[in-house]
């Protein structure tokens, strides 16, 4: 899942705090905002459907994140 | 022709077309009463359905009329006027025919003015095309309000056509080649198309409403006059989506007056970010946090942004989405902390939906944070070959775009043309903020009662009205 994740952390940090439940890979740059700096990344479950796989649970439980903003992929506006 | 809001409908009956049964947007569709078994009984039952008039001499070999019908039989080809007795939408009347007259009812074919009726399928699957009709008659929404946004009454006026403006439809994919995006001058200015067809139907119905050259062919475009352009939101190796990016790179591409149109929508916290087939929860994409701040960016450069509303059905203010679309602070000049400062559109009902027309949709988001509405159903434009062509052809068309899709890119198209007569009569555009408030607060209103007193009603969510451009340049003083 996509993710833009609020954080003072470096995404190696952020990758190191995740291991070894789940791998981070950038999605985008990181951006700096009004609202914070932003890593815009892709986090994937190191063991699928597993206790470890609830990513907002993990991501929450890490310090140094402030906020965690799942971004689904854009879609056209017609049903 | 009448035009597709009013209660009357040309149609052609055409026997040798029986193979194409097409579903077409039940108010544009027409019956084919092309069976030679219609007594006299049933035509009369026919005709207690709607008004029937004979457009034209039928054929030589089938010199029967509709009257001669009565006692006889429907001729083997009858070009006839189908007309509603009271205010019902003909779309009802239509499937109540389709549905009583199934035995006799072979298929139906929309007439536009000027052409005999063809069948499109049976046409693209037999050598060259043919020439695509003129389906200009149908597009109400370019119409005088209440029902259309008023576009041809302001076309006289110099500028008035979006001459000097840039529009960019940002959005995934469109079928680069077809005829309607012939007039495009800046294809893919920024980006990497998307193959999903999908992405290509709808950037193509989308593109073709706001580019489409007025050549007597499909449909014409609402902002003809600007210099149309196309950008995706994916780019990148390999490729991907990356909506702030592009909205970025939009806008070092454009200037003060010109119109980015916003194309795409997201699932949001009410379905946990997950995708769904009916879309059920699904939000602007400014509510992420780093498009809103690309947006605002645009906004600061002075080009309008108009966005889809989404069609997640959700409230805006709703609580749980923690104040995302706050105005608080915002004003004609000044633009608050959450407020991305777009022009956010909503999908109000078709004309011809009789007292429901301008409420909106079930499916359209709602809240204060909408600033006005556009048709978001029923709206004919190019691509998807429901009524013309096939889908992914360079010639088809539709009669049924809807969703907060079809809504935003009329609105965007009258931006344009506000923007360039701005540009014309006073040498430099409007601000995007004082464009919003004019769309905001100049149009044909939706219905606000409820139905009854509980309040439940959709008509009470606020979407905006359907602006007018007549009461926007009033405003404005572009008269």
């Amino acid at each position: 899942m996509r993710y833009l994740i609020k954080t003072t952390m470096a995404l190696q940090e952020l990758s190191r705090a995740l291991a070894p439940n789940a791998t981070v890979a950038e999605a985008g740059p990181a951006v700096r905002l009004a609202a914070g700096y932003f890593l815009d990344v892709d986090v994937t479950p190191s063991v699928p459907n597993s206790a470890t796989a609830d990513l907002p649970a993990l991501l929450g439980g890490i310090d140094g994140i402030d906020e965690v903003i799942p971004v689904p992929d854009a879609e056209p506006g017609s049903p | 022709m009448a035009p597709m809001d009013e209660t009357s409908l040309n149609f052609g009956v055409d026997k040798e077309a029986t193979a194409v049964l097409l579903e077409f947007l039940p108010a544009q569709a027409a019956i084919v009463p092309a069976s030679l078994a219609f007594t006299e009984e049933r035509m009369q039952r026919l005709q207690e359905k709607c008004k029937l008039t004979p457009l034209r001499q039928p054929p030589v070999e089938a010199k029967a009329t509709v009257a001669s019908a009565r006692s006889e039989k429907l001729p083997r080809r009858q070009f006839l006027e189908v007309e509603s007795g009271d205010r019902r939408s003909l779309a009802t009347i239509l499937k109540e025919i389709e549905k009583e007259f199934a035995e006799e009812i072979l298929t139906a074919l929309p007439v536009p003015p000027s052409i005999p009726a063809i069948a499109p399928a049976a046409a693209a699957a037999s050598g060259p095309a043919l020439p695509t009709p003129d389906f200009h008659g149908y597009q109400g929404y370019s119409g005088p309000a209440p029902h259309g946004i008023g576009f041809s009454a302001v076309a006289h006026l110099p500028g008035a056509d979006g001459q000097g403006v840039t529009v960019i439809d940002l959005e995934g994919g469109w079928v680069l080649s077809h005829e309607a995006l012939a007039a495009v001058q800046f294809n893919l200015w920024s980006g990497e198309p998307s193959t999903l067809s999908g992405w290509k139907e709808h950037g193509t119905a989308v593109g073709s409403l706001l580019f489409a050259e007025r050549d007597g062919a499909g449909i014409s475009g609402l902002a003809a006059g600007a210099r149309g352009a196309l950008a995706s939101i994916y780019s990148g190796s390999p490729k991907r989506q990356q909506v702030a990016q592009q909205i970025d790179a939009c806008r070092d591409l454009l200037n003060a007056g010109d119109v980015l149109l916003l194309e795409v929508q997201r699932p949001g916290p009410a379905t946990e970010f997950q995708s769904s087939p009916q879309q059920t929860g699904y939000l602007p994409t400014s509510f992420w946090p780093d498009v809103k701040e690309s947006i605002r960016d645009c906004i600061a450069k002075g080009i309008c942004v108009v966005e889809v509303a989404g069609n997640g059905g959700v409230d805006l203010d709703d609580p749980e989405l923690q104040g995302a679309f706050s105005q608080e602070g915002s004003t004609v000049t000044t633009l608050g902390p959450e407020d991305s400062g777009s022009i956010m559109v909503g999908a109000g009902h078709a004309p011809w939906r009789g007292d429901q027309a301008r409420s909106p949709l079930s499916f359209s988001n709602y809240g204060a944070r909408l600033d006005c509405q556009g048709w978001g159903e029923g709206v004919i434009c190019a691509g998807y070959g429901e009524i013309w062509g096939s889908p992914g052809g360079d010639n088809s068309y539709t009669g049924n775009f809807y969703g907060t899709s079809s809504a935003a890119p009329m609105i965007a198209a009258a931006v344009a043309v506000v923007q360039s007569r701005h540009i014309h009569k006073f040498g430099q555009p409007a601000s995007p903020l004082l464009v919003r408030q004019a769309f905001a607060s100049f149009g044909s209103a939706q219905p606000t009662q409820a139905a009854d007193d509980s309040g439940d009603d959709d008509r009470v969510r606020h979407i905006g009205p359907l602006p007018d451009l007549v009461a926007i340049f009033n405003a404005l003083n572009l008269f």
